[in-house]
């Protein structure tokens, strides 16, 4: 039977320290190794500065080799996540080097150091996000795919529709509510604090107020109530998807887009470099 | 013979009759026939008489010169009876695209490159050799279709054939224990064919001796023998010993051959219910009457819990159970009974033997690094407690939520089933992206489906063990293939009939509209309706890196994992 | 936000989890009870958009930031050092240039170069760093290790590359590798960077004996001859502080002698004046008091000759007689000047002696007859040619090439008027002297008139009408600088004057007026300190007693039209003195003509720094180097050895060239140093120190400790005494040890730069010190 293997759940941490003390002890070396090259009156800048670039290419490289994985030679994805995560932070350490741990004061390299250091951050963040939002979202009731989200929200919006057109007329009382709060709730989306930090403060006053209306309801209306509740807590788990779900998607743009200026730069950073830098010809 | 099992299929089965067009003309003349003509009308019972199984488990199939009628390596659950002309069997192979089978090719590497650059194309675009439509050669014939082969004399060139007359039976092995058919049939001349169910075929034999001897004779001689030849604890037994064994073996069937139905109305039904639903192998606290092997199918372990049962493992095919009693009754005298339930999952085939055979020929030769444990003190354990958890180490220490999930929902049944860690899954959809590239820009399998603990079980198809799909596909498109055992459709055969699609218990088998390589639509000349075609996950076997989902998974969240035995997911899950 | 189709997956798989999803219609407007296809989402679309978008923005920002007058600071990778940045604030947008060749070129340039590896721009940037560092570098070679030609350095290594190359090891580097400034140099780091900080391990580069620090396996070193050798001024440091101090009672300090020249940061010593005449005036004046004699005639046996039948010049009557007198080692020199006698004289018996002539030795009398005629040829040339004569004659002699100055120096206040007396030398010898003494150094005569001269008209041409000697004195109106001349000499001329006319015999003239009268004072127009005066006229005193008895007054008559039409006094313009550092004046001597009837000419040093000894002494060092071999040597350092005018040579040691510091090559004796010599300062050497700082911390005894230890001390026999031996009598050799004694890991200064300098290559042109245009390389 075809099984490629996939890492033991239990092995990932024990992988997450090897890589990193590699990662460390790699930074390291370099480190020492242009402190050398300076003393034997190298241009050590020059050296880790081809470091840096290929090390960022290779970053740069790994969104086309994810496209390329059917190639069976070139090794699995999450290969080539580890290699990205871990040459990533080392690039870092190689940047620091480069740049004599100072930011540089000219404006051009002064907007590549940004432009670097602003890509590495936001991997960085993109990085702990996927480690720990997920877990979250797997804690929910439902899964769904982000680009649902939309329907589930119209398809709850139907569903509470329907409740309340099954209550009789005579009494209006939760009609009124649904159309003054709970409507909104359902319908609108939700604010930009909520995309920051989701809670489910909004809903949980909903329902308490729900809950607190049984006093005016008749059984029946108390059934359409205890829907109501369900519908909002249903989508207050699609808000917290959406919110979570988004922010796992949109990262990536900030850090894809800082890649490609961050590219462009440092290509003329390299011309640049080559042309003025003051050696002998 | 289990009467749970039987008051259970009476009802159903004649519910729907096989053939409702079955007049009682043909019920009639078809009597008047062999073997039904030396039958002991008698012998039946008022619930289930002859004539009631000819009613509604036959059907007459007429064939024409060169009409394939059973295919090699198909699943069915009919038994063939030829009535007038003469057909061919062959247990050789035909080429694959006589039977209608997708012939296994790898991609080439230019291929691999430009499908991972044409991610704009219309998806599911084909290139079909002739017009597909739901007749083959003219006519719809049967439960199992058939498809009409050129100049048959070509075909039979060099090909050791056997002759099948009138009066005699073929596919009967295969039905009764539910294997892939062993040999191809052929129609030599125009003649007619008595199709009977299995369970039909059953009730004739309980009812007819001679039958059922010939039966059982045929069977144990053959399949029988060497399937107890494999089984571990059997295999210190001199040949000799073993055909005693063969012989004293009786064989049983649980649940249904066709089980999705069922399936889907018990998912739907009660946590509680659902498990009661499963026809009971072996009953905790009944007289051990013998060792159980399981021939083919799931059964579930159980143990008393409160009012309902708990899980303690699932065993599959070629497992035993009840040999650690019987050693203990044999070796301390007790008559100590069950001490676990034996649940059928789905449909389960099972040889039973009888416990003084086990005494006589299997203990004395078991070696004791094989000689299960004597039972301590009654055991009795609530869950939660450390024996329980004892308990659960039969089952490689999966805990029993997720056994009895896996179990209820089937998943058991996946040899390459898709699942998600959701800890790590940041819904990224490269999988997703990765099975559209591979698959004509249409991803084969959903990122959505049965979730417990952070285990997500995705819509994708899992190669099952038991491929109910495999039914009754009417053009044999869809198949197993021997090399990779990978279940794959034929997009040349594939009529778009939806036998597979809805048959498959987990909807993991997809209708889509097909397109031309321009993008355009096909339609349907005479419906007007757009040509659906059956897509499932192939694994990627034209492609030269495996699944192409799992590959592509960056953060080690999703795997491709087989669910028969909880060995692989145990080991993935705790290292 | 997102596309209906997006949100479709597989349809009945969703259902299967309960939710109602409308199923859109396919392309021909049906659903075939189909399941709708999964489009890719259009969150990737959203990004490639947002991708793209930013390339746009990126390069638009980089063309608008490139194509701008503000280009420069964009690209400017950080601020120049202060001194660049003040240089360039003038190139506006040129000033990228004034440094790179890429300066003002395009992009497209620039990649070109970058991918032709540097083919574009091919003026390195090192060369137009010279374009303005030419005047501190040398720019042949600066960019070669330490700016030095690669050929000396390989020529150093040549050894130590040997070495390795046994050890099957390699150079690091080879001197032909160059290095681009912009190495050690780094720019654009902050405005106050020090451009010129350097660390060890860069030095270690290619010194392949690294070592960890200075007080560490830095290579050991012994500083054998320093601080004394060549100072030029032997100075037994350990007989002065241990003896003739501690007998007179003072304290033996090294500041008393030894200052600090802040401007130079350099260590001098005081004048003689103030360091060593309070002792050693007396006894430096003891040792020149019996002069040197230039001229002396034998007594010859002029009738024995006769008898001997010889032919006799005319010889004076009063040195008729037996024969005597010896010849003085600068008369046989300028003897030696008469080719017809060198032969004779040149046999290897030494300085001849009248004396011993044996009558009856045949070779004796033919010597005798030769010298006395030489001696008559010698006599009549100085009469008729003067100083003239005399060069002629020690040029033939030495064959060494003397200029006119060295000439005035060598006969210092001898004047031609005084030369010719030695011609009517019988007749009142000692009047002569008398009459000129006082006056000569205003005269100027013109040789072809120095015959025609009478005395008694010289004496015309005195201080008061001399300069005006063309016109009657009467009618003399004296221009500028003559008046000067007339009211510094006015007062004691007219003094003498007077004291002439009545003619009054002073035996016992008081010294001082006499002393200014009479002291023959060649630099009284140069202005000399009164101290010096006094010494001086102290020693003249006696003598111009005698001088002043009996001038016949009837001898002031001058005849004017002899004179020539221009007069004009050498005083001023020839007989400068060389002007000393240490402040003091020099001092010259007396010429005594006819001070004895057998000493015709002699000079009588007068003190220390005396210029005719001095002259003398240069000229035998000369010799000595050119001609080592030749008896005109021998007898020049007879000249200037002790029982001469030789007491300078207890002081005054040669001096070898000056070899860069060079501590450890031998002397060779070029020129004569008279003065202290400060102690190199290392400038343009791979090393420096400078007093100055630690003496602000040190006592000189700390670094320079007299070396007790080492054998007694005794004085230098000649000029030529080995120094380094002298310096390691006197002072304990100086290591490294000393200098580590402070300068170690966290107390002073240890690292390669602070001792040692790279740039050790000598400037081209150092003088030229307008800066070109900074631009200037691009034309």
């Amino acid at each position: 039977m075809l099984r490629t293997a996939t890492i033991p759940r239990t092995q990932i941490r024990d992988r997450r320290w090897r890589l990193l003390l590699v990662a460390a002890s790699s930074a390291l070396f370099i480190a020492i190794a242009m402190r050398i090259l300076d003393d034997n009156l190298y241009r050590s800048t020059f050296v880790s500065g081809y470091v840096l670039a290929t090390a960022v290419f290779f970053l740069a490289s790994f969104n086309i080799v994810k496209r390329l994985n059917f190639l069976s030679f070139l090794g699995t994805a999450s290969i080539w996540m580890q290699l990205h995560i871990y040459v990533g932070l080392l690039s870092g350490a190689i940047f620091g080097v480069h740049v004599g741990w100072k930011f540089p004061n000219g404006q051009f390299e002064g907007l590549l150091a940004f432009l670097f250091v602003s890509t590495f951050a936001s991997g960085v963040y993109g990085l702990i996000i996927s480690r720990l939002l997920p877990r979250k979202l797997a804690a929910l009731r439902t899964q769904i795919i982000f680009e649902q989200i939309p329907v589930r929200r119209g398809s709850l919006v139907a569903k509470a529709e329907a409740v309340i057109d099954q209550i009789p007329n005579r009494n209006d009382t939760l009609k009124r509510f649904y159309i003054n709060r709970v409507a909104a709730f359902l319908m609108l989306p939700r604010s930009l604090r909520f995309f920051v930090a989701p809670s489910a403060r909004e809903s949980r006053q909903l329902i308490d107020d729900l809950i607190s209306m049984d006093r005016y309801l008749s059984t029946g209306d108390r059934e359409s109530a205890r829907q109501l509740m369900q519908i909002i807590r249903e989508k207050d788990d699609l808000d917290y998807h959406w919110a979570i779900q988004s922010r796992l998607k949109y990262w990536l743009f900030v850090h894809l887009a800082l890649t490609y200026s961050l590219l462009i730069c440092g290509a003329l950073h390299g011309v640049l470099v080559h042309a003025f830098g003051g050696g002998l010809r | 013979m289990n009467r749970i099992s039987r008051s259970v299929t009476r009802i159903e089965r004649w519910n729907q009759p096989l053939d409702p067009g079955m007049s009682a003309a043909i019920v009639e003349e078809i009597l008047g026939m062999d073997p039904f003509a030396a039958m002991d009308e008698s012998r039946f019972s008022s619930q289930i008489p002859l004539l009631g199984i000819l009613a509604n488990d036959c059907r007459i199939v007429e064939f024409e010169p060169g009409d394939l009628l059973m295919r090699q390596g198909d699943y069915g659950g009919s038994v063939f009876l030829v009535l007038e002309g003469q057909v061919n069997a062959t247990l050789q192979k035909l080429p694959a695209e006589l039977l209608g089978r997708q012939i296994p090719r790898k991609k080439k590497w230019l291929e691999v490159l430009k499908q991972a650059w044409n991610g704009s194309a219309p998806p599911e675009r084909r290139e079909l050799h002739g017009p597909v439509t739901t007749q083959a050669n003219g006519r719809q014939v049967g439960h199992e279709g058939q498809t009409f082969v050129q100049d048959i004399p070509q075909v039979f060139e060099g090909l050791t054939s056997r002759a099948i007359h009138p009066g005699q039976l073929f596919g009967e092995v295969s039905a009764l224990t539910r294997s892939p058919r062993t040999a191809t049939v052929l129609a030599r001349t125009s003649g007619r064919l008595l199709e009977m169910r299995w369970q039909g075929f059953r009730d004739l034999m309980d009812r007819a001796p001679e039958l059922r001897e010939s039966i059982n004779r045929a069977y144990r001689e053959h399949s029988l023998f060497s399937h107890l030849a494999e089984t571990t604890i059997l295999q210190h037994l001199t040949p000799s010993e073993l055909q005693a064994v063969a012989a004293a073996t009786e064989f049983h069937s649980f649940g249904k051959l066709q089980w999705t139905g069922e399936f889907r109305s018990m998912i739907q039904a009660d946590v509680a219910e659902r498990i009661l639903r499963e026809p009971v192998i072996v009953q905790q606290g009944d007289y051990v009457n013998g060792l159980i092997l399981i021939q083919s199918g799931f059964a579930r372990v159980t143990r008393r819990e409160g009012v309902g049962e708990q899980t303690i493992e699932y065993i599959g095919k070629g497992r035993h159970f009840g040999l650690r009693e019987i050693a203990h009754n044999f070796r301390t005298k007790e008559s100590r009974p069950w001490n676990l339930t034996l649940r059928a999952t789905g449909y389960t085939d099972t040889l039973m033997i009888p416990t003084p055979i086990v005494e006589q020929f299997v203990l004395p030769r078991l070696p004791p690094e094989l000689a299960p444990a004597l039972f301590q003190t009654k055991e009795r354990t609530p869950i939660g407690s450390a024996s329980s958890r004892r308990a659960e180490q039969r089952s490689n220490g999966l805990s029993t939520k997720l056994l009895e999930n896996l179990v209820e929902h089937r998943l058991v049944n996946g040899t390459q089933a898709m699942v998600i860690d959701l800890n790590r899954c940041t819904r990224c959809d490269d999988c997703v992206r990765a099975c559209a590239t591979a698959h004509d820009n249409n991803p084969r399998f959903v990122r959505q489906g049965i979730v417990f603990d952070n285990l997500m079980f995705a819509s994708a198809c899992m190669q099952c063990v038991d491929p109910v799909c495999m039914i009754g596909c009417p053009t044999g498109a869809i198949a197993r293939d021997e090399a990779t055992g990978v279940i794959t459709i034929n997009e040349q055969t594939c009529i778009g009939c939806k036998t597979c699609a809805n048959s498959c218990p987990y909807n993991n088998i997809q209708m889509v509209a097909v397109s031309d390589q321009r993008g355009v639509a096909l339609i349907d000349q005479t419906t007007q309706l757009p040509i659906l075609q059956a897509t499932k996950c192939d694994l990627c076997i034209d492609q030269r890196s495996g699944p192409a989902c799992q590959k592509a998974c960056p953060h080690d969240a999703l795997i491709r994992i087989d669910l028969s035995t909880p060995v692989e997911l145990n080991e993935w899950m705790n290292g | 936000m997102i596309e209906k189709t997006n949100t479709v997956g597989r349809v009945d798989a969703y259902q299967r989890l309960g939710d109602p999803i409308p199923v859109p219609l396919l392309p021909n407007g049906s659903d075939g009870g189909s399941n709708p296809i999964l489009f890719r989402p259009a969150v990737r679309t959203q990004r490639s958009l947002v991708v793209v978008a930013t390339i746009a923005v990126t390069l638009g920002v980089l063309a608008i930031a490139f194509s701008s007058p503000r280009r420069n600071e964009f690209l400017s990778p950080g601020p120049l050092a202060k001194a660049h940045a003040h240089l360039m604030k003038e190139q506006g947008t040129e000033r990228c240039a004034a440094c790179h060749g890429a300066g003002s070129a395009n992009l497209g340039q620039m990649i070109q170069d970058a991918f032709t590896g540097g083919q574009v721009f091919d003026v390195s940037q090192s060369h137009l760093c010279l374009a303005c560092h030419s005047n501190s570098l040398n720019v042949d070679h600066a960019i070669s290790p330490h700016g030095a030609n690669p050929k000396d350095l390989n020529e150093m290594t040549n050894a130590k590359r040997m070495a390795l190359a046994h050890a099957n090891q390699v150079m690091p580097t080879s001197a032909d590798n160059e290095i681009a400034c912009a190495v050690c140099h780094r720019e654009h780091q902050v405005k106050f960077v020090n451009l010129t900080a350097i660390n060890d391990a860069k030095c270690q580069t290619c010194h392949a004996q690294a070592y960890d620090r200075f007080e560490g396996s830095h290579p050991d070193f012994q500083l054998a001859n320093h601080p004394v050798v060549d100072r030029n001024i032997a100075f037994d440091h350990r007989s002065h502080s241990a003896k003739h101090f501690t007998e007179k009672g003072k304290a033996f300090e090294c500041g008393s002698c030894h200052v600090i020249n802040d401007s130079r940061g350099e260590i001098e010593v005081a004048s003689f004046s103030t360091m060593c005449a309070e002792c050693h005036q007396t006894s430096l004046q003891e040792s020149l008091a019996s002069g040197m004699s230039l001229i002396e005639m034998p007594t010859i046996n002029v009738q024995a000759l006769k008898e001997a039948g010889r032919l006799v010049p005319d010889w004076p009557k009063d040195l008729q007689g037996d024969f005597d007198g010896a010849l003085s080692p600068l008369m046989t020199l300028l003897l030696m000047g008469d080719p017809a006698v060198r032969s004779t004289l040149a046999e290897p018996t030494g300085l001849f002696d009248f004396f011993e002539i044996d009558l009856n030795d045949e070779d004796s009398l033919r010597r005798s007859v030769e010298l006395t005629g030489a001696i008559t040829r010698l006599r009549d040339e100085i009469t008729r040619n003067g100083r003239i004569a005399l060069k002629k004659r020690i040029i033939s002699a030495t064959a060494i090439e003397i200029s006119e100055v060295e000439l005035d120096r060598l006969f210092w206040g001898l004047s031609d008027q005084q030369l010719q007396l030695i011609a009517n030398q019988p007749k009142a010898p000692s009047n002569s002297m008398a009459r000129f003494s006082g006056e000569k150094d205003f005269l100027v005569v013109p040789e072809n008139l120095a015959l025609s001269i009478q005395p008694d008209e010289l004496l015309a041409v005195n201080p008061l009408n001399g300069k005006v000697g063309v016109q009657p004195p009467t009618t003399n109106q004296p221009n500028k600088e003559q008046h000067e001349l007339l009211r510094s000499n006015s007062p004691r001329s007219a003094w003498s004057a007077d004291k002439k006319q009545q003619g009054s015999e002073v035996k016992q003239a008081p010294p001082n007026p006499h002393g200014e009268l009479l002291t023959p004072n060649p630099l009284s127009s140069a202005g000399r300190n009164l101290d010096q005066q006094s010494t001086a006229s102290g020693l003249t005193d006696n003598l111009d007693g005698t001088h002043v008895h009996n001038v016949p007054p009837k001898r002031r008559r001058v005849s004017e039209p002899k004179y020539p039409p221009v007069v004009k006094p050498f005083a001023v313009d020839r007989f400068q003195l060389p002007s000393r550092r240490d402040g003091d004046s020099a001092s010259v001597g007396q010429w005594s003509v006819n001070a004895s009837p057998s000493e015709f000419l002699k000079y009588i040093p007068q003190g220390h720094a005396d210029v005719v000894a001095q002259a003398w002494y240069e000229l035998a060092h000369r010799s000595r180097t050119n001609t080592p071999q030749t008896v005109a040597n021998h007898l020049l350092q007879k000249v200037v050895s002790a029982e001469g005018i030789g007491s300078c040579s207890r002081c005054h040691q040669a001096q070898r060239q000056d070899t860069a510091g060079d501590l450890h090559s031998e002397p060779t004796l070029s020129t004569f140093r008279w003065t202290y010599k400060p102690a190199v300062t290392f400038k343009s050497s791979f090393a420096r120190f400078a007093h100055g700082p630690h003496l602000l911390l040190k006592d000189c005894t700390d670094c320079h400790q007299l070396n007790e230890s080492s054998p007694n001390s005794h004085e230098p026999e000649s000029v030529f005494e080995s120094q380094v031996a002298m310096a390691n009598r006197d002072f304990r050799p100086q290591t490294k040890l000393d200098c580590a004694a402070c300068h170690k890991q966290g107390q002073a200064p240890n690292e390669c730069s602070h001792c040692h300098r790279y740039h050790v290559g000598v400037p081209k042109n150092p003088l030229s010190s307008e800066t070109p245009n900074p631009l200037g390389s691009k034309n």
